[in-house]
């Protein structure tokens, strides 16, 4: 095989058998590197890529932050980082070493033009001498209101074009804090990015387990044809914590659960759960499917508010001895707050598919215990033949974390004289059937960036649309009084989230 | 004696007075031959390699122990382990069968009722006189996949129908290569290949040299040897054309430089990690392959093609 049209040959090497698709060379130039986020996930994700040989050789990391650096001493930050937030614990000498040759680092502030030309004086050296192919990928990992900031004075130092290899651009949540805010910044990052340069990231989204949903659903021939409105009667989604605000107060005051968790992450769950089957699976067809079960979220009207949202603020409680405070006594909240720590909301789906099945999302800080899952109820045996007193439904359990695995919940006949039927668990556990540790949600979606594969990513399309089913609910709530606190820490949530089950004859199962 | 229905008898037992509390896990059926006598393989060594694949490779494990003097019995005892973060234990199931040279041949009728069905069988043969045994093939054949290293058993080189460990030492290697083809500045028309091996040449370096033959066209193939004691892994590659020279060198245990050389520029060098291709490693990789591997067979017949070697041997 002759390689001199090396340009468009392909690569001769690939075996797919044995090893993945070799990531392209590239620069990750995380702005705010000095953050926490870049400590406990960017750091310990990308020198765990490095350590599964899932990315190039030249591959390298600019760090920028405000702090005077040099590169050695960022270098050093970066191992304690590593040491201490990776799961595989300590660094080895070895893969580390050829990881941290590849680490730079430039102090300067996010608006000062003077940094961009020092940056891409540096990705200039870099591409040189490691052969990165003038491929970058920016992660903004700063305070939302320098996405603009960032992304403008990019574009004027000319790093948002190349004239070799792509330039490519992570935001974190949130995007926006209502519909409005989202539409502003996604037009911002539109000036200097075209969208399919933009990755918007929610983290839930590459969620090893999260992602099983779609193999379960689409990988399968069985389940599908149940996957309707004939046979589920009714989804819970559930992300339980047990762990309070922990010094986010002052976050929390400016999101509350409903910002935090059902705008982005719940909502892209259950975008998972009910989108319908892509014609093939790749990044368009399925952001496709997604986007169009978003906007067939059904809006909910003043009315609607009142009895298929609930919201909740935990009080203080002793609990296993210990005092714990309520969320008005946490640090950085306001004695009389109104933020929501806890958020309940039914969902309907308009489509010939999901028409009359509610989805029920709840999550929750100060809950009994953390879980997050996802409870498919399906319709109960059309006649009783059997004494079924007592009888449980058939339930199939997605669960995210922890444990990762799927149960189907259903009858059997208890051993013995009669036909007494009782509930048994068919139990599938991650852990047990393939054993090796679960690669975290950020390894996934960093190397899907660099990759260019924006499949769980987030469209602006979808997170326009999910900020359209909830903005009817933060305008009540926004000019509601909150009777505040109404649950305590440890118990499942207000009881009016159980009433607005319970008006439809349903109720929330127990984790 | 073994009643392969007591066997199976027995398992229920032990599974039994396990009790709810562990969580019992089989994706395959592994058959370990191993010598009891063997001391660059051991049955303690090669049993340690077992449990320390079942958290990845749970399985119904058999291992055919082959001892030195006449006898055909069997053991049964579950292995447990707790995953990182997880309450409950996982258990699979381990059965040691010992025979000898002389009761081998009753060793298939044994294990074909011990295969768990509707999962993968696959037999990894570490034991040369099993594999020269005339009852290897009656053994080898209940699996879809025979694994064996063919540094430790040189006869099984380049023996079609097996997945040779030699091969599976080469991945790293070539995965390296790709990255570096990942970058279109660095394909050129590389027509010298040299292959830097220790003392004796392992048969890795003749399939690394067939599966790169396979996928360029090479005028020139060489091998060099160093003083290193032979473990059956590469010390380096080195591949040149007129305008450019790419080199992959082992520098320690686990770490590795690449280095390429372009006309008119700056030479490129990056560490990378080259980790220890322990057993563990490779049988774990050969575990996760669920499909017949075409690019081996290709790499196999050029290896073939460029050893002159001929010891083609039918196997099952």
């Amino acid at each position: 095989m002759s390689l001199s049209d090396a340009g468009t040959e392909a690569n001769p090497f690939l075996d797919p058998l044995r090893f993945d698709r070799p990531a392209p060379a590239c620069v990750v130039v995380i702005f705010g590197a000095n953050g926490d986020l870049t400590k406990r996930k960017l750091l310990p994700a990308l020198y765990s890529l490095t350590r599964d040989r899932r990315l190039s050789p030249g591959f390298a990391v600019v760090g920028i932050s405000r702090t005077a650096l040099s590169d050695d001493a960022f270098r050093d930050k970066m191992r304690e980082a590593v040491t201490q937030f990776s799961e595989s614990g300590p660094p080895e000498a070895g893969i580390w070493d050829a990881f941290a040759q590849g680490l730079y680092y430039e102090a300067g502030n996010f608006d000062d033009p003077a940094m961009y030309t020092r940056l891409a004086g540096r990705l200039g050296d870099i591409a040189q001498a490691r052969q990165t192919g003038g491929n970058v990928l920016y992660y903004l990992s700063t305070q939302p209101s320098f996405y603009a900031v960032a992304a403008g004075q990019l574009s004027a130092a000319g790093l948002t074009r190349a004239s070799e290899g792509w330039r490519r651009l992570i935001v974190e949540k949130p995007f926006g804090r209502d519909l409005d805010s989202a539409r502003r910044l996604n037009l911002d990052l539109q000036r200097f990015f075209p969208e399919t340069g933009i990755y918007r990231i929610d983290h839930y989204l590459g969620k090893e387990t999260v992602q099983n949903i779609l193999a379960f659903r689409f990988g399968n021939g069985i389940f599908e044809p149940l996957w309707n409105r004939g046979y589920i009667q009714h989804v819970q989604i559930t992300a339980a914590e047990s762990i309070g605000v922990e010094g986010r107060g002052a976050y929390y005051e400016e999101s509350g659960a409903l910002r935090d968790m059902i705008q982005n992450h719940l909502l892209q769950v259950l975008a998972t759960i009910a989108m319908e089957p892509p014609g093939r699976f790749d990044a368009a067809a399925v952001r496709d499917e997604r986007s169009k079960v978003l906007r067939a979220i059904r809006p909910l009207t003043r009315d609607d508010v009142a009895t298929e949202a609930v919201a909740g603020q935990y009080g203080p409680a002793r609990l296993g001895g210990r005092d714990l405070p309520g969320y008005r006594q946490e640090p950085g909240v306001k004695p009389d707050s109104i933020a929501n720590t806890y958020a309940a909301v039914t969902f309907s789906i308009d489509n010939w598919r999901w028409a009359g099945v509610p989805f029920y999302l709840r999550t929750g800080k100060r809950l009994p215990k953390r879980v997050t899952e996802i409870a498919i109820q399906f319709a109960p045996a059309p006649l009783p033949l059997f004494d079924h007193t007592g009888a449980q439904p058939n339930l199939l359990i997605l669960r995210i974390q922890p444990e990762e695995g799927i149960s189907l919940k259903f009858q059997s006949k208890s051993p013995g004289a009669g036909m007494h039927l009782r509930g048994v668990s068919m139990d599938f556990n991650y852990g047990s059937s393939f054993g090796a540790g679960l690669p975290s949600a950020y390894e996934t979606l960093l190397l899907d960036a660099i990759e260019g594969d924006a499949t769980l990513y987030t469209r602006q399309d979808m997170v326009e649309a999910s900020w359209q089913a909830v903005e009817p609910i933060l305008e009540v709530w926004s000019n509601a009084r909150a009777d505040f606190p109404n649950y305590a820490s440890g118990t499942w949530g207000p009881e009016a989230a159980d009433r607005m089950l319970a008006h439809r004859g349903h109720q929330w199962r127990r984790p | 004696m073994i009643d392969p229905e007591q066997i199976r008898r027995r398992l229920t037992e032990v599974w039994t007075a396990l009790g709810d509390e562990v969580m019992r896990a089989c994706a395959l059926t592994l058959l370990t031959v191993v010598d009891s006598d063997n001391k660059a393989n051991s049955p303690v060594a090669i049993a340690q390699t077992l449990a320390e694949l079942m958290p990845e490779h749970p399985s119904r494990s058999v291992i055919v122990r082959l001892e030195p003097e006449d006898c055909l019995d069997a053991d049964v005892e579950a292995q447990c382990w707790m995953p990182f973060g997880q309450r409950r234990q996982i258990c699979s199931e381990q059965i040691v069968i010992r025979c000898s040279a002389n009761t081998l041949d009753q060793v298939p009728g044994v294990v074909l009722p011990l295969i768990v069905p509707d999962l993968p069988v696959v037999v990894w043969c570490a034991s040369r006189d099993a594999f020269l045994s005339p009852a290897f093939p009656a053994l080898a054949a209940s699996a879809q996949r025979v694994l064996i290293d063919s540094f430790r058993i040189p006869e099984a080189f380049p023996a079609p129908g097996i997945a040779d460990l030699s091969w599976t030492r080469l991945t790293r290697w070539r995965a390296l290569l790709a990255q570096v083809f990942e970058n279109k500045l660095c394909r050129h028309d590389f027509s010298t290949l040299t292959v830097y091996h220790e003392r004796s040449r392992p048969p890795a370096a003749l399939l690394f040299a067939g599966w790169l033959n396979s996928r360029l066209t090479l005028h020139h193939i060489d091998f060099q040897s160093n003083d290193l004691e032979p473990t059956g892994r590469l010390s380096g590659i080195e591949l040149a054309s007129d305008s450019a020279r790419l080199a992959i060198h082992r520098l320690s245990d686990s770490s590795g430089e690449v280095r390429l050389e372009l006309a008119g520029r700056d030479p490129v060098m990056n560490r990378v990690s080259l980790t220890p291709s322990t057993d563990l490693l490779l049988v774990g990789e050969e575990l996760s392959i669920h499909a017949s591997d075409l690019v081996y067979e290709q790499s196999r017949e050029e290896a073939l093609r460029i050893g002159k070697v001929d010891h083609e041997r039918p196997m099952v």
